[in-house]
């Protein structure tokens, strides 16, 4: 029953995937580390990234052709969150 | 209202004589834990926009109004016979709470697994305490617990642990809440038991809310 984990990913969920391979990498994620680490097409990457930022939660630090992204506040703050949320629903048996 | 008259007079038959009030005061702590757990269901809801988590901050919602309203108008209704009525029917709304709230968690349960839910009709029946009504939600909740048990099976984590352990605790009073016309005392177990269920899900949520 709850082993099962969802088909496919909610937006959400997807955002906190990404979100983990930018904090994981400490301010210095490049777009292949994301790409795999998030497990995402190039397409879907470069939408999500845009979305990202344009919510604030993500900045970029790279240099022009050596583009790397960090967490903003924002977004240590929302990772926190999801990870809580997700924690809670977890031990009730809910994924999302 | 014949049949209303006899609400408080008919827990106060339930209940040994030393724990009356003592019953509300557990289910008004019931009732605020409850809230708690729905607050942070909510939260969640809010955040990341899963139903089911709507689905358990509803249920929470009803667990807690019920308790509440319970626990809250037996205290003057003991003081005042005359509000004996108005005992019934809290217990009506509580038990009819309880009742819709475990429904909507296994369904929830059961919309996450894919699984077919068997209708649930519910019959209103204007009854003071009713062991019929009290058999129907220890069903429900064991059947929630069972789910909670096989959540924890896989995850082995603590909190699906107290998750189900608080499920656990909750059916096991509602069993108890059967008894008490065989034997008084079961009533204080229901009550302690019920308590402590809401406490082992307390003890989850405060863990969830202290992560890093």
């Amino acid at each position: 029953m709850t082993e099962k984990a969802p088909k496919y990913r909610s937006q959400l969920r997807i955002y906190a995937d990404i979100l983990r391979v930018v904090e994981r990498e400490r301010g210095n994620a490049k777009p292949t580390h994301i790409l795999y680490g998030a497990n995402l097409s190039h397409d879907r990457l470069v939408k999500y990234l845009n979305e990202l930022r344009g919510r604030g939660l993500i900045e970029e630090t790279g240099v022009a052709d050596r583009a790397a992204y960090s967490l903003t506040d924002k977004g240590i703050e929302f990772l926190k969150e999801f990870r809580k949320i997700s924690e809670f629903a977890e031990a009730f048996g809910f994924v999302i | 209202m014949a049949q209303g008259n006899r609400g408080s007079e008919e827990r106060e038959l339930l209940a040994p004589q030393w724990f009356v009030g003592f019953d509300s005061l557990m289910q008004i702590i019931d009732s605020i834990i409850a809230f708690g757990i729905s607050y942070y269901a909510l939260k969640g809801y809010r955040l990341v926009r899963e139903k089911t988590l709507f689905f358990l901050h509803f249920s929470f919602v009803l667990l807690g109004v019920g308790l509440l309203i319970d626990g809250i108008i037996t205290v003057p209704a003991l003081a005042f016979r005359g509000l004996s009525p108005v005992t019934s029917l809290s217990y009506l709304i509580r038990i009819i709470g309880e009742i819709v709230a475990y429904a909507l968690l296994l369904f929830a349960y059961l919309k996450q697994t894919r699984s077919f839910m068997l209708g649930t009709t519910l019959t209103s029946m204007i009854l003071d305490y009713n062991p019929f009504l009290e058999t129907i939600v220890f069903f429900l909740v064991a059947y929630v617990a069972s789910q909670a048990a096989m959540n924890y099976t896989v995850k082995k984590e603590r909190n699906s642990l107290l998750v189900f352990i608080g499920f656990l605790l909750l059916a096991m009073s509602h069993m108890f809440f059967i008894l008490p016309p065989i034997f008084r005392l079961f009533f204080v177990i229901a009550h302690v038991t019920q308590l402590l269920g809401f406490a082992a899900l307390l003890t989850m949520l405060v863990r969830v809310t202290r992560t890093r």
